[in-house]
């Protein structure tokens, strides 16, 4: 790569590190992975600097780290244990409270948990479309995935997020 | 749930994931700085084919011995309906209809109920049948305005018969969907499961004749990658056959010099391959998983292979888990009828927490004669090292064209030394034993291009 791509490319790491690793976070649900992936992620997107349209390298990102994620978990599918449930580093001021806060609180707490638990690409569809904003288009694009596999990911992931709290509502647990 | 319910879930959602994110505070004060040493460490282990562990591209290896052919695979691998047998593919035209302008084709191409269903969500349907009791549909999205780096995406979608497609599509309850994405090809092809051996559908354009099947690779005891190409008759275009194997891994098609490669899309496999796990290292649970693999990709009867582990260490591996306490490799010879070695292996870094961790890459294929039984593993190490395992000998000497040197290998097999320069592209090690016998020998440069397309999918 040339000196001018290079700086580019630092510049869009330096601008785009913190939101990669925020969402590495939210696909990982731990830090250390988030990081170790946000920089897999980078890796890539360097090797392929050169043919990303300008403008696009955040969607492109965006896609690398999304699968990339998807791929991770793929390989360690079994007996794999999540190092910290999304939950567990909650800053405190979100952990306690009274009164329609806290249960509001504690309903985010049960989705980030059950979250946790779906699988890689059901957990990339919802945190694409609900975390990054992106449509339904736009992350079956970037997931490489048909529109209608999209929606039914999204829709289950839903379904099950909803039914989580229906059943903490009612006393009941699910895991 | 209504529409309020709805909204306010996902506002829900939507705030439990930016408080999440926001509470994140990640740790890099120079992110490039690290990036560019990623990038660097990448570099390297790109030029290191097929030797990696933690690329998830694997090995297993086959190794010297008597006949391959030996109680192998010797079950009718011809496609049904062949007309000739040869070792090379005769040269065929293939007509030049788009894949994009293909009809619809099967005897439920005119049920306009599942058509519209399915092609609601799911592209344009390029054929839907009946077979075996299973509906299958072949849809195509994208295929006449394919992504110039990613192609388009091709669909499988089976269920048994009688079974309705949901009218939207959000949930597709009892039918099972498989996805490729590709450059569009010249010829679409399924692999489904079947009876002993997979079933395989063929689609080309309405006017293709024919077109080339191999539906197995055979490696011979000259290190070699042997095909035998058969010809298969379509009909409007459409045929289904058989595999020579359990799944579609190993079958190539050919289509004149339009189309030579793989399966476009891979169903579930006929017969069941255990899963190489975390949470069974070192256990025969890898003997069981990769004697099953064999099995299933060479076409072997189960029964005839044995498969035993024969390492079973922690080795100073480079590590893709921050905070693991190290890697253990296992590596695993299943031993055909004929006396032939199939070599794999697993790594696997291990948490601190004890039963938790995760896979950082295991081995799949076999590839050339040079990696027999005694053969040294050569694999990256931490810290920019090289790895060799050489269980049993006492010695390795190793040289590139720009350097060589001598390392001894310790109680628990193995040998360490600095990467060279040219990292592993032109590696040779051998491996000795006390009196000075040479045991094993690695050449890079031989089994390179082997290691590259381990089942010879491409041309």
């Amino acid at each position: 790569m040339d000196n001018a791509s290079e700086a580019d490319f630092r510049a869009f790491v330096d601008a785009r590190w913190h939101q990669l690793g925020r969402m590495a976070v939210l696909l990982t649900g731990d830090q250390g992975r988030a990081e170790d992936l946000a920089q897999q992620t980078l890796v890539i997107v360097h090797r392929k600097w050169r043919s990303i349209e300008p403008g696009n390298a955040m969607a492109y990102s965006r896609a690398v780290l999304a699968n990339k994620s998807a791929s991770w978990w793929r390989r360690r599918r079994y007996h794999e244990v999540l190092v910290g449930s999304p939950v567990d580093d909650l800053p405190a001021s979100a952990q306690v409270g009274s009164g329609d806060h806290s249960e509001r609180v504690g309903d985010r707490d049960e989705i980030l948990r059950a979250l946790a638990t779906r699988p890689p690409r059901m957990r990339a569809v919802i945190v694409m479309r609900y975390y990054s904003g992106l449509s339904e288009a736009e992350t079956a694009d970037a997931l490489g995935v048909s529109p209608g596999t999209l929606k039914t990911q999204a829709s289950r992931g839903l379904d099950r997020l909803r039914t989580v709290l229906t059943a903490q509502t009612s006393g009941e647990r699910i895991r | 749930m209504n529409a309020t319910k709805n909204d306010d879930f996902e506002a829900m959602l939507r705030t439990a994931l930016a408080d999440r994110a926001e509470a994140t505070t990640t740790t890099d004060s120079d992110p490039y700085d690290g990036v560019t040493g990623a990038v660097r460490r990448d570099r390297r282990r790109r030029t290191l084919v097929g030797s990696v562990a933690g690329v998830g591209a694997l090995v297993l290896v086959v190794g010297l011995g008597g006949s391959l052919l030996n109680g192998a695979p010797s079950a009718n691998n011809a496609p049904a309906g062949q007309s000739s047998t040869s070792t090379s593919a005769p040269v065929r035209q293939s007509e030049s209809i788009p894949l994009a302008q293909w009809p619809v084709r099967g005897n439920l191409a005119g049920n306009k109920t599942l058509i519209s269903a399915v092609q609601t969500n799911f592209g344009r349907v390029l054929f839907a049948d009946l077979h075996n009791g299973q509906i299958v549909v072949i849809t195509a999205m994208n295929a006449d305005q394919p992504d110039a780096t990613t192609g388009a995406t091709f669909m499988a979608l089976t269920a048994a018969q009688g079974t309705t497609f949901p009218a939207h599509g959000t949930d597709l309850g009892d039918w099972k969907l498989f996805e490729s994405k590709r450059q569009v090809p010249a010829l679409l092809s399924f692999a489904v499961q079947g009876d002993a051996r997979s079933d395989l559908l063929v689609l080309a354009a309405p006017g293709v004749p024919s077109v080339d099947v191999s539906t197995m690779v055979v490696p011979t005891p000259t290190g070699a990658l042997e095909r035998q190409w058969q010809t298969l008759p379509l009909t409007d275009g459409v045929a289904w056959s058989k595999t020579g194997t359990t799944g579609g891994q190993t079958v190539r098609l050919r289509a004149g010099t339009a189309y030579d490669g793989p399966v476009t899309i891979l169903g579930e496999r006929t017969r069941f391959v255990t899963s190489i796990c975390m949470g069974c290292a070192g256990g025969e649970q890898d003997a069981k998983s990769f004697r099953e693999q064999v099995a299933s990709v060479y076409g072997y009867d189960l029964d005839t292979l044995q498969g035993q582990v024969v390492y079973d260490e922690k080795v100073p591996l480079e590590r893709f888990v921050k905070q693991s306490s190290g890697t253990r490799l296992t590596v695993v010879d299943v031993t055909e009828p004929g006396g032939q070695h199939f070599r794999g292996y697993v790594t696997r870094e291990e948490a601190k927490e004890p039963g938790t961790g995760g896979m950082s890459g295991a081995t799949l294929y076999p590839l050339s004669r040079k990696w027999n039984d005694n053969t040294p593993l050569i694999l990256q190490g931490k810290g920019n090292s090289v790895v060799v395992v050489a269980p049993g000998t006492t010695k390795i000497r190793w040289e590139t064209p720009d350097a060589k040197g001598t390392e001894a290998v310790n109680a628990t097999g193995y040998a360490e030394f600095a990467s060279p320069a040219t990292g592993f592209a032109e590696l040779r090690v051998l491996s000795s034993d006390a009196s000075g016998n040479t045991i094993g020998e690695y050449v890079q440069s031989v089994d390179g291009p082997v290691v590259a397309d381990p089942l010879d999918l491409e041309p």
